[in-house]
């Protein structure tokens, strides 16, 4: 048997994922091949030192100064209320979102009506996706309930360097993290990313609710722009 | 901790009773602490990341679906959190408190216990994030490979392929400095 099995088997021993079947092979291997012995030694102790780290306390202090935070700001209830909260607010941010991601598609799809310095156009498929194609730059957005979480997964492909602007409403969305090699930074309700000339394939994160408005810049120029939403968990 | 007391004392937070929160915060502080440290292998980073996990909980409490696990969601906003500072940390300097050995530097067999935990811990700071996600929140949240993947957003079999490669780089790393 190669060595691929036999750690495999090793491994979903230390998982207790083997079955009566598996730890009989296991066991005999063992028996009969001395580097399989050496493997199943190795893997064992690595798992034990793993485990036998014990875990930290956490630094004094430090659950006062995460409750401090809350007891400075109002509520989340409130807040949510305050923005968001009534079903009927909700649909009317949805479709004025929609509006505005129609409006924008119209007015850069009208060669006519552009601005001269807008490089490109921008079009929406539904509410949940974008996609921009001018000279030098294509690119297409999507975004992706996960749970409680949201997905902006943008890829582009680029002659020049440009950046992608995310906004999003603080009181009802927080940004999480990103993937990706982009260079991504955040702060309030904004979440810039940097994209280098290439193929560029870039996943922010979110919790919380949409919708997220989306821009794609190049030299201090807007290439267009547009609102994403899904809908709520 | 049930999944339904977590889910009540998310609802008493977001009807205004603060000691819901104070609970969750309680509950969760020292696994979230540890699983930033052990990410991060820092202790100011791993406070301050657990400290903006739990406020960017708190701020999207009312959007928890208490279908999911509150467990799940915390860390992996902490996940997360963690991730954009080694992002910044990879920017600017290199990773912080390195004291691995150098690959071939020979074994290390007279290292007492403290120096062997702190080899091994050296071992998984040097995994990339994607790797010593799995062995953070196999080891040190103790989760299963479906919790696992919930929190890293993949599914179950990746969750495993990256456990194993995880775990043979350690083992390899480990056997190098004699302590394995």
């Amino acid at each position: 048997m190669d060595n691929a099995r036999i750690e495999e088997l090793i491994q979903r021993e230390l998982d207790g994922e083997l079955s009566v079947t598996e730890r009989a092979d296991l066991a005999r291997l063992l028996l009969q091949d001395p580097e399989a012995r050496r493997l199943h030694q190795e893997f064992r102790n690595t798992d034990r030192l793993l485990r036998e780290i014990p875990a930290a306390e956490p630094p004094p202090g430090l659950r006062a100064a995460v409750l401090a935070g809350p007891a400075r700001s109002s509520r989340p209830a409130e807040a949510v209320r305050r923005t968001y909260g009534r079903p009927l607010y909700r649909l009317a941010a949805v479709i004025l979102g929609g509006l505005l991601v129609v409006g924008i598609a119209d007015l850069l799809l009208d060669s006519d009506s552009r601005p001269p310095d807008l490089q490109g156009s921008l079009g929406a498929g539904s509410q949940d996706r974008l996609w921009l194609r001018a000279e030098g730059v294509e690119a297409g957005a999507l975004l992706r309930r996960d749970g409680q979480m949201m997905r902006l997964e943008l890829n582009v492909s680029t002659t020049f360097p440009c950046e992608a602007v995310a906004r999003f409403d603080p009181a009802t969305t927080s940004f999480v993290g990103d993937a990706g090699d982009a260079q991504v930074t955040a702060a309030g309700d904004l979440v810039n990313a940097r994209l280098a000339a290439g193929r560029q394939v870039l996943t922010l994160e979110f919790s919380g609710a949409s919708p997220i408005q989306l821009q794609l810049r190049a030299e201090g120029r807007l290439l267009g722009e547009g609102t994403l939403a899904v809908s709520d968990p | 901790m049930s999944d339904d007391v977590d889910a009540a004392r998310v609802r008493e937070c977001l009807a205004g009773d603060p000691r819901g929160f104070a609970a969750l915060v309680e509950q969760y502080e020292r696994p979230v602490y540890n699983v930033a440290l052990r990410m991060l292998r820092n202790p100011e980073d791993a406070r301050d990341v657990s400290q903006s996990a739990f406020l960017k909980a708190y701020e999207n409490l009312p959007n928890y679906d208490p279908q999911y696990k509150f467990y799940s969601w915390i860390y992996r906003i902490a996940i997360n959190e963690a991730l954009n500072v080694l992002r910044v940390r990879g920017r600017s300097a290199g990773p912080v408190d390195d004291r691995f050995p150098e690959d071939g530097a020979g074994p290390t067999e007279l290292l007492d216990t403290d120096q062997t935990r702190e080899v091994v811990l050296a071992a998984v700071g040097r995994l990339k994030p994607e790797h010593r996600s799995v062995i953070v929140l196999k080891y040190f949240a103790e989760l299963d490979y479906e919790d696992m993947g919930e929190v890293l957003g993949i599914d179950a079999r990746t969750v495993k392929s990256r456990l194993y490669t995880a775990r043979q780089l350690l083992k390899d790393r480990l056997a190098t400095c004699g302590v394995s």
